[in-house]
Parts: C-alpha cells; sequence; structure tokens
C-alpha cells in the first residue's frame, strides 16, 4: 500500500512536512492528529500524490507514487478534502457519480445504483434529486463521502482502496460524525486503509486503530492509537494541559485543563 | 453656375416623363446621386444612401444606411435593377451578394481631382446609357472651371487649415492628397499643411507653426466642433492668424468634399469665401 | 437505510434509473431548445427586408430539390433565400452555437458561471487586427498582394490567437496553467489590445473609424456558403469535444485538485479549453466582428434550467446559443430595414438588461 520513506514537502520556503517515515496499514483506520498547522492535510497531499514529495519518497505498492497512471491510482483512492462553497448547482446524485469518472466514460444504470447505495450509506440518499448549492455545510460534507465510497466501489470488493478523509467530520453534528467514524471502521473491515485527519481526540481514540501525531511538520508519534494517543503524547503535541478520566464502558475520555490548575472543575 | 442649376431642373423634369420604362436605380455615394440626378435620371433613383443630402429630392427618398456597410437583402428588398456604387462602397460581400441576385452593380471609381470628377460623369452616363447628357455635363464642367481663374486681388495667397472634427476635442488637419487639399488649390488657396499625406491629429505646436490664415471646415464638422466659439479655443488654433482674424469658412460636407458635378459651383463659392 | 449495514450493493434497484433524479425541465431542456432552434431557423428564412411568403419559402426550398410547388417565385427571390439569407441564418447558429461553447468551456475552466470567452484575449487580439487591417491595411498589404476579401477574417483569427497565446505564455510560467494568472494576464492584454485599437483609431479617417466600430458590432452579412461550411468544420470539433468531456468539466468544477485525484488530466483539458475556445470563437468572431453577451448569457441560462451538468450544460448551451444569435439577426436586418443594425448591438441591448436582471433576481434570492 502506501509507504512513506523520509518524505518532505517544502512549498513557497515554506517546509510543510519534514522527513515523515510511514507505513500505512491495510485494514486500519489510521487518524492523523495535530494543532493547526502542524502539516496533516500536507501528509494527506502526499498520501493522496496531489503534491509530490521534494525530498524522500512516497511509494505506493513498492513504486513511487508519482509514476502511477492516474487513472488507475483514481480507482483505488479516493479522496474527501475540506470543502468551501462553491457556485455550481450539480445534483447531490451527479456529484456523487463523479466519483465514477475513473471507472467509465459514461455512468450508465449500474453506476447510478453504486451512486445511491453509497449515498444510502453516508445517510444522503434522501437528497439524492436535490442541488448541492440548495444542501447545508454537513450535508455537502457527506455528498462527497459518498462520491468517495462510489469512487472504491470496485477497491472495496478487491480489498485494495485507500480512503483519504480530510476533517471528514467538520460540519457535522454528534450524530453523523459518529455514523461516519463507524463506516470508516466498517470500510476498514472490508479491507480498506482508512486515513483521517481528525481534531476531536476522544473521537479519534474511540475508532482508530493507528494513529499518527504531528508537530511542526514532523510526526512525534506513529503507532497503534492506544500507544500514541496518550494524555502526554497529546498534551506535548497539541501544547495544552490534558486530563483524562475513565467514563463509561471503561473508555478514556480527555478533556483539557487550564495551564495552572487552582481547582480542577467537579473534581 | 445658373446654367447647371437649369439643366438639373430640366433634367429632373424631362425625367419625370420617362421614367417608367428605365431601370430601378440604388445610388451608394452621394456624388454618384448627384450625377444621376444631373443627367436627369433622378425619377429613376429608388433608394440612397446616407450620404446623399443633395439636391432635395434624393434626401427624402428611402436610405440603406451608411455606404460602406450596406445590408445585401436591404437593398435587394428596393427591387433595384442597377446599383451604382462608389469604389468605397461595401462590404464586397454585400455587393456580390447583390450581384448574384441578378441585380446590375457597377462601381464607379474617380478621385477627388477634376478629372476624378468628370471621369465620374461619364461613368454614370455610360451606366445609366445617358452618354450624350454625360458628354455634355462632363464639358459643360470642364469648361466652366478652365474658365475659371483664381487670382487673389493682391497676389498673397491665403494659408488654409482644413480642419476634420469628429467630436469635441480632435483636431485631424487635412495633408497633401486629400480631397480638401485638392479644393483649397482649385479655389486659389494654400494648404497650409503639406508636411504628410491624408488625415492626421495635428498637436497644438503643429498648428501654430502652420500658420493658417483662414481656418476651414465642413457644416457637420463645426456643428461636432461647438461651433465658431469653441474652435478658437482650441489647444493652438489660439495663436494662429485665422484665430486673430476670426475667419472660419465652413462649407456643406458633400458640395465641399463630393467632387460631384457641382464642383465648379463649389470651387467658386469657396474662392469666395477665402477672398471676400 | 437498508444499505447501510449491507457490504454489497444490489444492482438496479426499481426506483433508481438513470433519469430517476431528473426534474422535468432537466429531461425537456435539450429537446425543446431544439425545437426552438428549428422554428427560429425557419422564421428567419421567412423574416426579411425582402417580402418572401411562406409558400414561396416552400416552394423555392422544394424546387431546389426538384419538386414543384404551386407558389410562384422569382430569380431574385431565389438569389436573396439560398445565398443571402439561408447561409446567414446558418452562419448566425453556428457562431451563436460557439460563442456560447466558448463561454461554457471558459465558465467551466475559471470555475466561474460568469466568465466570458473575451477573458483569454481571443476577442481584442482579432479586434486589433481586424482594426490593423482596416486602417493600415490599405497602405501595407497590396505591397504583400494579400488585400483579398479574406484578409480581415485571416488577419482577425492570428490576432486572437497570438493574444491568447500570449496570454497562455503569461499564464504557465511553472509547468501548468495558473487560472488566477490566466485571468490577470488576459485582462491585462486585452486592455493593451483594446489600447491598440485606440491607437489605430487616432490615425484612421473618418470611413476607417465607421468601418473599426461597425467591426466592433459584429454583423452576421459578411458571408456566404463557404464561411458557413468553414465554420461548421471548427465549431463541430468543438461541439465534439466539449461533449465527449462533459464528465471532465464537471470534475473540474470541484476544483483542479479534486480533478486530478478523479483521475482527470487536469492541464490538458484546461490547455484544450482554452484553444478550442479560441479556435471556435476566434473563427467566429474573425468573420462576423465582435459579438458580446451570447457567450455569456446562454450558457448561464441553461444553467438557471437545467444545471451545471456539462452531460447537458455543453449540447444545451450549444443550442440555445444557435437559437439566440439568429433571433437576434432577424430583430437586426428588420428593425431598420433596409438599413441593418449591427448583431452585436442587438445583442448588447437585449442580453445586457437580461444579465442584470439575472444578478439582481440572484442577489434576491441569496438574500432570502
Amino acid at each position: 500500500m502506501i509507504t512513506l520513506e523520509q518524505a518532505s514537502v517544502e512549498r513557497g520556503g515554506r517546509v510543510l512536512v519534514r522527513g515523515v517515515d510511514l507505513v500505512l496499514q491495510p485494514d486500519a483506520l489510521t487518524v492523523i492528529l495535530g494543532a493547526n498547522g502542524a502539516g496533516k492535510t500536507s501528509l494527506v497531499r502526499l498520501l493522496s500524490g496531489e503534491w509530490r514529495p521534494t525530498g524522500g519518497r512516497v511509494l505506493w505498492d513498492g513504486r513511487p507514487l508519482a509514476d502511477e497512471d492516474r487513472t488507475a491510482l483514481a480507482r483505488r483512492r479516493a479522496v474527501v478534502s475540506q470543502h468551501s462553497g462553491h457556485d455550481f448547482p450539480f445534483r447531490a446524485i451527479d456529484m456523487v457519480l463523479m466519483g465514477r469518472l475513473p471507472h467509465v466514460r459514461r455512468p450508465e444504470a449500474a453506476d447510478y445504483a453504486i451512486a445511491h447505495a453509497a449515498m444510502e450509506q453516508a445517510g444522503i440518499a434522501a437528497h439524492a434529486g436535490r442541488r448541492v448549492d440548495t444542501l447545508s455545510g454537513g450535508e455537502r460534507q457527506r455528498v462527497h463521502f459518498a462520491r468517495a465510497l462510489a469512487q472504491l466501489h470496485e477497491a472495496r470488493q478487491a480489498r485494495n482502496g485507500v480512503l483519504l478523509l480530510d476533517e471528514p467530520t467538520a460540519h457535522l453534528d454528534l450524530a453523523h460524525q459518529e455514523r461516519v467514524l463507524a463506516l470508516a471502521r466498517r470500510l476498514t473491515r472490508e479491507g480498506l486503509a482508512v486515513v483521517a485527519v481528525l481534531h476531536d481526540i476522544n473521537l479519534a481514540a474511540m475508532h482508530a486503530d493507528q494513529a499518527v501525531l504531528m508537530k511542526s511538520g514532523r510526526v512525534v508519534a506513529a503507532g497503534a492509537a492506544d500507544a500514541v494517543i496518550t494524555r502526554t503524547l497529546l498534551g506535548a503535541a497539541l501544547d495544552i494541559s490534558l486530563a483524562e478520566a475513565t467514563g463509561a464502558c471503561g473508555r478514556t475520555v480527555f478533556y483539557p485543563v487550564p495551564p495552572h490548575p487552582s481547582q480542577p472543575k467537579g473534581a | 453656375m445658373k446654367k447647371t442649376a437649369l439643366a438639373i431642373v430640366m433634367a429632373v423634369c424631362a425625367a419625370g416623363w420617362s421614367a417608367s420604362a428605365e431601370p430601378r436605380v440604388v445610388c451608394l455615394g452621394g456624388a454618384l446621386t448627384e450625377c444621376v440626378f444631373a443627367l436627369g435620371a433622378g425619377a429613376q433613383v429608388v433608394a440612397v444612401d446616407d450620404s446623399s443630402s443633395f439636391p432635395a429630392q434624393a434626401a427624402s427618398l428611402p436610405r440603406v444606411g451608411y455606404y460602406r456597410m450596406v445590408s445585401a437583402e436591404g437593398v435587394l428588398s428596393l427591387k433595384p435593377d442597377l446599383v451604382l456604387a462608389s469604389v468605397e462602397a461595401g462590404p464586397p460581400q454585400a455587393l456580390a451578394q447583390i450581384e448574384r441576385a441578378g441585380v446590375r452593380v457597377v462601381r464607379i471609381s474617380g478621385d477627388a481631382s477634376v478629372t476624378g470628377c468628370v471621369a465620374r460623369v461619364r461613368a454614370v452616363g455610360a451606366a445609366l446609357d445617358r452618354i450624350e447628357a454625360a458628354e455634355a455635363l462632363a464639358a459643360q464642367i470642364e469648361s466652366e472651371l478652365a474658365d475659371f481663374r483664381p487670382s487673389p486681388p493682391d497676389g498673397i495667397l491665403v494659408r488654409v487649415l482644413f480642419v476634420f472634427a469628429r467630436g469635441a476635442g480632435t483636431l485631424n488637419v487635412a495633408g497633401s492628397g486629400t480631397a480638401a487639399a485638392e479644393m483649397i488649390r482649385l479655389s486659389g488657396g494654400v494648404n497650409a499643411v503639406d508636411a504628410y499625406s491624408g488625415y492626421r491629429p495635428l498637436t497644438a505646436e503643429a498648428v501654430v507653426q502652420a500658420a493658417p490664415d483662414v481656418v476651414l471646415l465642413t457644416s457637420s464638422g463645426l456643428v461636432g466642433i461647438g461651433g465658431e466659439d469653441a474652435l478658437w479655443v482650441m489647444p493652438g488654433l489660439k495663436a494662429t492668424p485665422a484665430a486673430a482674424a476670426k475667419r472660419a469658412v465652413a462649407m456643406d460636407d458633400l458640395l465641399l468634399l463630393g467632387f460631384g458635378p457641382r464642383l465648379p459651383e463649389a470651387v467658386k463659392i469657396l474662392n469666395q469665401l477665402l477672398y471676400p | 437505510m437498508r444499505n447501510a449495514d449491507s457490504l454489497t450493493v444490489e444492482l438496479p434497484a426499481e426506483n433508481v434509473s438513470v433519469d430517476g433524479f431528473r426534474s422535468a425541465p432537466e429531461r425537456w431542456l435539450v429537446p425543446v431548445l431544439a425545437v426552438l432552434l428549428g422554428a427560429v431557423l425557419l422564421a428567419g428564412l421567412g423574416i426579411g427586408a425582402l417580402p418572401i411568403s411562406t409558400g414561396q419559402v416552400l416552394a423555392i426550398l422544394a424546387g431546389h430539390v426538384g419538386l414543384e410547388l404551386p407558389w410562384s417565385f422569382t430569380e431574385r427571390e431565389v438569389a436573396v433565400l439560398l445565398h443571402i439569407r439561408a447561409p446567414r441564418i446558418v452562419i448566425g447558429a453556428l457562431a451563436g452555437a460557439a460563442l456560447s461553447l466558448g463561454g461554457a468551456l471558459m465558465q467551466a475552466l475559471f470555475r466561474n458561471p460568469l466568465a466570458d470567452p473575451a477573458l483569454i484575449g481571443v476577442s481584442s487580439g482579432a479586434a486589433v487586427a481586424a482594426a490593423a487591417v482596416t486602417v493600415v491595411g490599405p497602405t501595407i498589404l497590396p505591397l504583400l498582394g494579400m488585400l483579398t476579401t479574406y484578409a480581415k477574417p485571416v488577419a482577425a483569427f492570428l490576432g486572437g490567437w497570438c493574444l491568447t497565446a500570449l496570454v497562455m505564455k503569461v499564464a504557465h510560467t511553472t509547468g501548468q496553467i495558473r487560472v488566477d494568472h490566466l485571468l490577470l494576464a488576459g485582462i491585462a492584454l486585452n486592455a493593451m489590445g483594446f489600447a491598440g485599437i485606440g491607437v489605430l483609431m487616432l490615425i484612421a479617417d473618418d470611413a476607417q473609424l465607421r468601418e473599426v466600430s461597425f467591426w466592433n458590432f459584429g454583423s452576421l452579412g459578411r458571408g456566404d456558403w463557404s464561411v458557413a461550411l468553414l465554420l461548421l468544420a471548427l465549431v463541430l470539433p468543438v461541439l465534439w469535444w466539449s461533449c465527449r468531456r462533459a464528465p471532465w468539466l464537471n470534475a473540474l468544477l470541484l476544483g483542479e485538485g479534486e480533478a486530478a485525484l478523479l483521475g482527470v488530466p487536469v492541464e490538458r483539458v484546461k490547455r484544450a479549453a482554452v484553444l478550442l475556445t479560441c479556435v471556435a470563437v476566434g473563427a467566429t468572431i474573425s468573420f462576423t466582428g465582435l459579438i458580446g453577451f451570447v457567450g455569456l448569457v446562454a450558457p448561464h441560462i441553461v444553467r438557471l434550467l437545467g444545471g451545471a451538468d456539462h452531460r447537458r450544460l455543453i449540447p444545451a448551451a450549444a443550442l440555445l446559443g444557435a437559437t439566440l444569435l439568429p433571433l437576434a439577426d432577424i430583430f437586426a436586418r428588420t428593425v431598420a430595414a433596409p438599413v441593418e443594425l449591427p448583431i452585436g448591438l442587438v445583442t448588447a441591448l437585449m442580453g445586457g438588461p437580461f444579465f442584470l436582471w439575472l444578478l439582481i433576481r440572484e442577489q434576491r434570492r441569496e438574500a432570502v
């Protein structure tokens, strides 16, 4: 799958990612955590092939990612980016059908069925005929998620796809956040490697198999989620004092505390 | 001059009787229209272009627009048998289409000179099958101009600046080789600018250097510039002898620059205006 | 929600059909526009300064293929219909389609529904070249033995091409076309182009000046069947490419990065969009002169009626452009007959207020 060897990215004189070594685990949900500007989105762009490394290598099945045929790559790798709104009145279903672009020139009935199923999985099927410019931010986010699902339909069956999610829970309400991550986990069981950039550390702790902790363009910790998502590592990476508590089902919950806690609230 | 006018009146009357079987004519070019009327074929004219402002009968005929930009179907809708077009008339595609529709299109050249004027009269005569009338008119124009000897009263030639104004603030001045320069020469004046040919916008300094005694304009040009008062405040003109004496002369566009059958009349009028 | 937990996709469910999500206007847009186009073309044949009755039109057309109908007509009416009106209507339809296609391509490229083909410099380049032929051509071209009927269209096409190439060159410095640079380069070079026209107008005489300004307002009256065929040969490939690559154009609207991630060869598409617009619009305006607003308004109306999907937008915009321009031309050649109005004047007079109305309407809708 995707391997990073000392990969760096420099753009406009700024080093955004420096010397990252990473082996993406198939069948796993890998969560990327880090403060704003830590290089999370840059790392996703390296993994997706949108950006080429200016140093080191990014390998796809052992070969440089940049050498891959872009259509062949698009059949196995889908990205849900952070979106800004745009003015073009596409119907939601047409947006999702764009995910079929690497597979067919003109979508046929089978592609409509795939798109429709993807929309059901993303919980947006009810809005299939609506124009995306009339949808809310969260609904649009789910349309893009469905597009990625439609794109990876064949890869799911071949169990060799990669799904890259850059803040997939932004704009989503709590129920849909849960739902998206639960779906992401289920996709890993189908053999997809899923990478998600998240800000919610508790959501990450709850769903991630693997975690990558970034700070200033470097990976400060990577590995099994349990080993990486800890109070001390997170605190150091995010420059914040954290406290932890054990919640229902024995799950650890992190919450921030002021730098000089006089009296922890409710403690 | 009176003779010419009389000839035109008689010709127009004569044409009134014999028009029915004659070909229907569309004229594209003011000088051509004048020729047609002067040759007594005015009643055959069914439409003219925007520049045909003389005689009055022509001005009241249907218009086909600016003669360089006529519409083929527009002209054809007037069911002409003959289109008399000056060489500048166009666009060429439209004239070709008119020809293809079975209408005779005669392109008539004739530069801005006495010979050009006479040639134009003869060409129109040939196209209308009025060769004798054309010969008579041509001979009359030639003799009238040959008899006319402009002689400045005190032997000093007046320097004339022809201003071709296309709106407030612009002074396009006629150099050598222009219709205006030829008219000035025929009328016994001297074109104040001969450093270039054609029309050019002249800087204020060059206008002062040209030192014209008279500024010559077309009537519509003078209107465009905003009248005589506006003329004298234009940069450069202020400091000329013409401004000091407030000598601006305006003549009808077609009469002054058309080089039509009224050429002798135009030359005499301009001469009188230059040497009052 | 039944599918949400199953891992397989059921093919194809009854409520899922290719057209299942199409609203009525979307489904009927292309057929209705095709019918409208046919109606306007027929009306254009029947309406003109020279009165020709519908019966005569039919009789002349039938006579052309060897049929005899009981309406009499003269040679003049045949010539007007077959050699003036018919090619003119065909040129109008092709020109309208070309301008509208160019607009649709530019709106996709710039990801802006208000983009116009003139943005890439093709119009001002063509206008400068045409003005140059008008003003300095008579003194220079005869020396080269080039002053033929086609000197101006050829020069205009080359002029449009050159300025577009220059705009591309400026926007293409780092191995990829930067659309924001393309826009800015287009604005700068357009300004320079119109400054060039200004210089030429300064040295033009009155007749040339009028000719330049007439050209800048366009006319469909300067062509015959050979022009119509030439335009057909240039416009059809552009239409074919745009229809074929409509899914790529759709993806481009998501953003260049997104499109690339979907396997779209983004740089190739951008370059093709610019060059094909240059071909279609450049060829058109080199024969007709500048015609504004069609390229902007036609795709925009289609988008309002039928959405942004280029699989429908491209053919519908081509049809609407091909309908609007001959319609405007009917006005241009009849309102002041036998004088003809410049068609660019009519499109601007009709298109301008309509476009303002669209803008205001959209602002109101957004405010709600």
